[in-house]
């Protein structure tokens, strides 16, 4: 057979085509004249014939030649030298290394997945994490110039209260002197019983100084907001909120001018304010209407109340510590000019931003930390899959080299590939957030101001693409370094599995899985805290049995029931009625409910004692309540007896005091039958006579210890009124929810019910933030283990793999089952170990953070340590163990032949 | 450019349009790559075999065509070894190709009833 190739490659050189093109034409057009030449001598011709006849169809006149140039194309004239420098152009680089990542990523699919899985982990909770931060921290608050507001408080530390709300008397004499603002307003919490519009409802709302909204820089969005003319009693005016408007009006526009219903009083609306629309205060509140101030006469003068949140606005180029200043010299002198009520009575400056986050912020920052060791592990965990990928990848790496890459290009294709991963990583991980925002809003604590605004914006996505790039760059830099250092020689060469830089990169593994191993004890330690904390703090006593308890807001309006004769009797039907439900075993009326109300304490004397000088005297928290309620709250009475029905107006006027009083006032003596009164022993008010001894009960506070405390009859008080219902039932509260408002609505339908809960959970929203804080820490630390867990199974089944010609001779040399199990497992303790040991003292130093968070325990609680050491241990060997049975299941045959 | 394949000996008159005989050489090519893959000699082989003799391709022709085809994306050439034959080179329609070839096919549909038309020349 004759050889066509050269006939054919004669004719294709004028082309300059590439040498493989070249090669490819001729090798498919010599075979096709092979194939005409094998016809020809079929049919008959001769070899010399069958060869003229072939040739003839590319001799004529380079028919070929002419064709094939226009379709092929040519090379480049210019040799190409190998290792040359060649133009940088960057943009064009950054798509091939994009091209190339995306194949690299897309022909690895199993490992793609696994670290974009591990990553969006981790960058979803820190962009979640980091959407509350942003909406509950960062977020300025919704008023005009936020930084220039401030709340005023007066200040009573030997009462236990730093910061304390201002009486209407102290508050109007700050308000004439005080020249570094440029504005204070006062406001006052006020529920109302709105009435003949449907269903009677109890709303919160505020009475506020006609100034507060301009202050504040709100402007209404309907109508107007007040103008000062409105802040004179007798002016009955309401503000809506956004969302009252929209929920009992049906938004509906015609509202201005309305007349309301309010407590019994007709008010006239003026104006709806925009949406989100949260007035600050002591607690973060959900107003939904606000009346004008208008202070009385007899409460202008008012100093011995405390009752007002104040809020002011400092003057251009006034610093906080000038304001405070001119504060702390106003309160110098009104506690000379009223001894008697200011004495000890400071005032304090707080920026408006400091009071609404101020409490969150620390749980905030923390819980932020704490994803981000989450994302370091996780990068850990990325780095160490790399890291294997690139010992697989040596071969490509050092072929590159050979062909005249740089080391720099390389790396840079290298960091494209993880910044690639890390930002699929970042797209997954922002619909986790979407999800995880969802669920964090569910149990985040309602008093946490501006849960309503937690959405992923515009800062949280940059936010998550920086983390994405910062995390890209973090997990990418070592395997990129590691494989731009290897020596190309010994890589090149066959069979060398163990390079230097397989060395080294199991170095660089080791010290990854201790990192990880460190950080999330670290995660771990804390969490443990949190926890064990939390079961601290749920483990308190609260004073009271909270199971089976059904508590509601009973307000009764002050136009209906005037007096307490009116109040008594209704109390008496309702309670009459209810009591007669089936599955009620006892009711009671009571006043504010313990942990739902943090206020009404004043100062007492006791018949006997000379009084305390002025701002000495003990501050006792006092609750208006009606027979029966001890029985009912399950608060055991320690001596003396309850109220009764005859305990009325015109009887011997009562109290009973909770053990706390009864020890600091008569310390080592029986207090039944002795006297106290409210205010000074001048005073004009009856005394009353102690005849029960409670046990304390955490009525403001559920962490800090119990006040002192007494309970007067809401029948024997004249301005006091009972305003709540506790039902003791024997079925589930909540399914005696309808029967017991609709007995109350039976006596008077026009009468509100509000917040109808349990006690079980008014003890649980107490703790509410600590446990918020536990569970998403617990989390983050349960994720931590989860991922250091899958880091240390990852590099002991590597280095498994790695030795399994050691291991495979060593069992031929008679090493036993146990022994190989023995070893790997003790490879990865020591790893393990000394991660531990990194992260003991990392705890030590990081876990003091969470101090302020912790209750009944110290932030180096040694129980929580070692229980979370074993944890940890036990994960850890867990981890190494499956690579390592694997490792005993190594067939010595096997293992050495494959080399 | 004459020549792109040999129209001889039996034809009385070559067709002179070249736009025509280009037009024709591709929609042979398209129709015989429609069933299954070929390899170029098998297209040669099949074009003068189906024409009874009148149509041969030159190898210089051919293999152009075929080049400037897969340029289009039409069809593709690719590399596949047997057991036991050498590796060859065949060529398969894409689906861009599939297209052309319904629309040439439906061209010269129209073309040739045209030419019937005038030339009174009865359909086979």
């Amino acid at each position: 057979m004759p050889d066509f190739s050269v006939e054919i490659r004669a004719r294709l050189a004028d082309l300059q085509l590439s040498p493989v093109r070249e090669a490819e034409i001729v090798e498919e057009l010599s075979q096709h004249l092979e194939e005409e030449y094998d016809r020809a001598l079929s049919c008959g011709a001769s070899d010399d014939e069958a060869r003229w006849q072939v040739l003839e169809q590319i001799n004529a006149s380079d028919l070929l030649g002419r064709e094939l140039k226009n379709v092929e194309h040519r090379i480049s004239d210019k040799p190409t030298a190998l290792g040359s420098e060649r133009k940088i152009n960057i943009f064009a680089d950054l798509l091939q290394d994009l091209r190339y990542g995306l194949r690299t990523l897309a022909k690895n699919p199993a490992f793609t997945s696994i670290a974009v899985l591990a990553l969006a982990l981790g960058i979803g909770a820190n962009s979640a994490i980091f959407s509350v931060v942003n909406a509950v921290l960062l977020r300025p608050l919704p008023f005009k110039n936020p930084n220039e507001l401030v709340m005023l408080w007066e200040n009573a530390p030997h009462l236990g209260f730093p910061r304390d709300t201002p009486s209407p008397a102290n508050f109007l004499d700050w308000q004439k002197q005080a020249a570094s603002f440029t504005g204070m307003a006062a406001m006052s919490e006020r529920s109302f019983n709105l009435t003949g519009v449907g269903e009677p409802e109890r709303l919160e709302g505020r009475r506020v100084s006609a100034n507060l909204f301009e202050l504040l820089g709100v402007s209404a969005r309907l109508g107007r907001t007040f103008a000062p003319e409105d802040d004179r009693p007798g002016t009955h005016v309401a503000l809506l909120s956004h969302s009252l408007w929209q929920r009992r009006f049906g938004s509906d526009p015609g509202v201005i001018g309305r007349a309301l219903t309010l407590n019994g009083e007709s008010y006239t609306v003026v104006g709806v304010m925009p949406p989100f629309v949260q007035l600050p205060g002591f607690e973060n509140r959900n107003d939904q209407l606000w009346v004008p101030i208008a202070f009385p006469a007899e409460e202008a003068t008012e100093r011995g109340n405390h009752f007002l949140e104040v809020i002011a606005r400092l003057k251009a180029g006034v610093t906080l510590k000038q304001a405070q200043a001119e504060m702390d010299t106003i309160a110098a002198r009104l506690e000379k000019q009223y001894p008697t009520y200011n004495t000890r009575r400071g005032a304090v400056v707080v920026p408006l931003h400091e009071q609404v986050v101020g409490e969150i912020r620390p749980a905030l920052l923390i819980l932020l930390g704490a994803v981000a060791f989450v994302l370091l592990i996780a990068c850990a965990n990325v780095a160490n899959l790399l890291l294997a990928r690139a010992a697989v990848r040596q071969k490509e790496i050092a072929l590159r080299l050979a062909l005249g890459a740089s080391r720099s290009r390389l790396m840079r294709q290298f960091l494209t590939e993880s910044v690639l991963l890390a930002l699929f990583g970042a797209g997954l991980g922002l619909l986790l957030a979407l999800a995880g925002i969802q669920v964090l809003k569910t149990f985040i604590p309602v008093n946490i101001a501006q849960v309503e605004t937690i959405t992923i914006d515009a800062r949280v996505l940059i936010f998550t693409a920086f983390v994405a790039l910062v995390t890209g760059i973090a997990f990418g830099l070592v395997p990129a370094i590691q494989s731009s250092h290897f020596n190309l020689n010994d890589t090149l060469k066959d069979g060398s599995q163990d390079s230097g830089a397989g060395n080294k990169g199991n170095r660089v593994r080791g010290l990854l899985v201790i990192g990880e191993v460190a950080v999330s004890f670290v995660l771990l330690i804390g969490a443990g805290l949190l926890i064990n904390s939390f079961f601290h703090l749920r483990n308190l006593d609260p004073g009271f049995r909270s199971d089976h308890l059904l508590t509601m807001k009973v307000n009764l309006s002050e136009v209906k029931y005037p007096d307490r004769e009116r109040r008594a009797a209704f109390f008496d039907e309702v309670m009459r009625r209810v009591r007669e439900l089936p599955g009620v075993q006892s009711a009671a009326a009571a006043g504010n409910l313990p942990l739902t109300y943090n206020g009404d304490s004043m100062s007492i004397s006791v018949e006997g004692l000379p009084d305390p000088p002025p701002g000495q005297q003990p501050d006792v928290i006092y609750r208006a309540i009606g027979p029966g309620y001890f029985a009912t709250m399950g608060i055991p009475i320690v001596r003396g007896r309850d109220f009764t029905d005859q305990d009325v107006g015109d009887s011997k006027d009562v109290v009973v005091i909770s053990e706390k009083t009864a020890q600091h006032f008569w310390p080592g003596q029986d207090p039944i039958g002795k006297r106290l009164k409210p205010g000074s022993s001048t005073s004009n008010t009856p005394w009353r006579e102690v005849i029960g001894i409670v046990k304390d009960v955490r009525q403001n506070d559920f962490i800090a210890s119990p006040k002192m405390q007494m309970y007067l009859t809401y029948r024997q008080l004249k301005n006091v009124a009972a305003n709540a219902l506790v039902v003791r039932t024997s079925v589930e509260p909540m399914s005696l929810a309808a029967p017991v408002r609709n007995a109350i609505w039976s006596v008077d339908k026009d009468q509100t019910v509000a917040d109808i809960d349990t006690m079980d959970h008014i003890v649980a929203e107490a703790v509410a933030r600590q446990r918020f804080s536990m569970l998403l820490l617990g989390l983050f630390a349960a994720l931590a283990l989860l991922l250091a867990s899958i880091g240390i199974y990852g590099v002991m089944s590597y280095s498994v793999a790695q030795r399994t010609r050691e291991i495979g001779i060593r069992i031929a040399l008679g090493a036993r089952r146990i022994d190989v199990l023995q070893m790997t497992v003790k490879q990865a303790l020591k790893l393990v170990g000394v991660g531990m040991m990194i992260g003991l003292a990392g705890a030590f130093l990081l876990t003091r953070v969470l101090a302020s968070l912790l209750f009944g325990i110290s932030a180096t609680d040694p129980i929580t340590f070692i229980g979370i050491s074993v944890v940890l241990l036990a994960v850890a060997i867990l981890a190494s163990y499956v690579p390592a049975l694997r490792a005993t299941k190594v067939d010595p045959i096997t293992a050495l032949r494959a080399q | 450019m004459l020549g792109r394949y040999m129209a001889l000996p039996y034809m009385a008159s070559p067709v002179p349009d070249r736009e025509l005989k280009k037009g024709s050489a591709e929609l042979m090519i398209l129709a015989l790559l429609e069933d299954r893959a070929r390899h170029g000699y098998e297209i040669g082989q099949l074009i003068e075999l189906r024409s009874r003799g009148a149509i041969r391709f030159n190898v210089a022709s051919l293999y152009p065509l075929l080049y400037r085809l897969e340029k289009r994306k039409w069809i593709r050439g690719r590399w596949i070894e047997k057991p036991g034959q050498r590796r060859r080179r065949y060529y398969r329609l894409t689906a861009s190709g599939k297209n052309v070839l319904s629309k040439q096919r439906a061209g010269w549909r129209e073309f040739v009833e045209a030419i019937n038309l005038i030339t009174g020349i009865q359909h086979a």
